[in-house]
């Protein structure tokens, strides 16, 4: 096995099932995981705008229809 | 220090003095981008100081870096369409909400349009209010959005004192005393 690579565990059919890391490896990845599961939360969060009920965002954007501003 | 090509945002919810805001930044010698479509009028005796293509900045932003180090008058409920692509320096104007309700009123009646009832207002003012509440919360949260409040009443009272806090927002490019100039309290009527 070269250096890097995953050690690949396999079952008796020869079915990959599982993989072997070093510590260190896994620890990395492990915190870039954690990295981008907080990224997309925050992107989530960006996206998903005010918490406005329907009739409420309604009669907002009619007032500034109605004002000229949208 | 603040990078020359940041755009200068003025925003808040509309008749909260971003027109006046606009003033003063021209007066103190800051480009502003304005296309003039919508002219001066009884509402607005120095004019609008808008740019038609705001209104589409949920779908199209491609105007935007003709803003970079500019003023542009953007109302609160499209700031969260601005792109992390460019760097925003913000004045969030601030007003009394009943000033507020009671001027957008003044100006639906001249456009024709029936403004609703004492019910009708107090629902659209909590919706405003639940709305600047989010929108202050959004802004501090944002990496590439640096903000300013002003308070529209300080402006009128003081407007030395806000020529020269603005300016420093600015990294004190502007003329200040033009800036506070510009500002004529008698074209600002409408009282709590």
């Amino acid at each position: 096995m070269n250096e890097g690579e995953p050690r690949v565990v396999v079952d008796p059919s020869g079915n990959r099932v599982g993989v072997l890391l070093d510590v260190d490896e896994y620890e990395r990845l492990v915190r870039a995981s954690e990295k981008l599961e907080s990224l997309m939360a925050r992107e989530e969060h960006k996206g998903a705008g005010p918490d406005y009920s329907p009739e409420e965002k309604k009669l907002m954007e009619d007032r500034l229809e109605s004002l000229g501003y949208l | 220090m603040v990078d020359p090509n940041a755009i200068v945002v003025v925003s808040g919810l509309p008749r909260s003095g971003t027109s006046m805001m606009m003033q003063m930044l021209e007066a103190g010698g800051m480009d502003v981008l304005t296309d003039g479509r919508r002219t001066a009028d009884e509402d607005n005796l120095r004019g609008y100081y808008e740019y038609e293509k705001v209104k589409a900045l949920k779908t199209d932003n491609s105007w935007l870096p003709r803003a970079a180090g500019k003023a542009v008058k953007i109302i609160s409920e499209l700031l969260r369409h601005l792109p992390e692509t460019h760097i925003y320096r913000v004045i969030f104007m601030r007003r009394a909400m009943e000033e507020i309700l009671a001027s957008q009123d003044r100006m639906l009646i001249r456009r024709g349009v029936a403004p609703g009832g004492q019910a009708d207002r107090g629902e659209i003012a909590r919706i405003f209010r639940k709305h600047l509440q989010q929108t202050e919360t959004w802004l501090s949260g944002q990496p590439f959005i640096h903000t300013l409040y002003s308070d529209h009443r300080q402006v009128l009272a003081n407007p030395s004192r806000e020529a020269a806090r603005i300016n420093a927002f600015l990294n004190n490019r502007l003329d200040e005393a033009a800036m506070a100039a510009s500002v004529d309290a008698s074209l600002y009527r409408q009282r709590r």
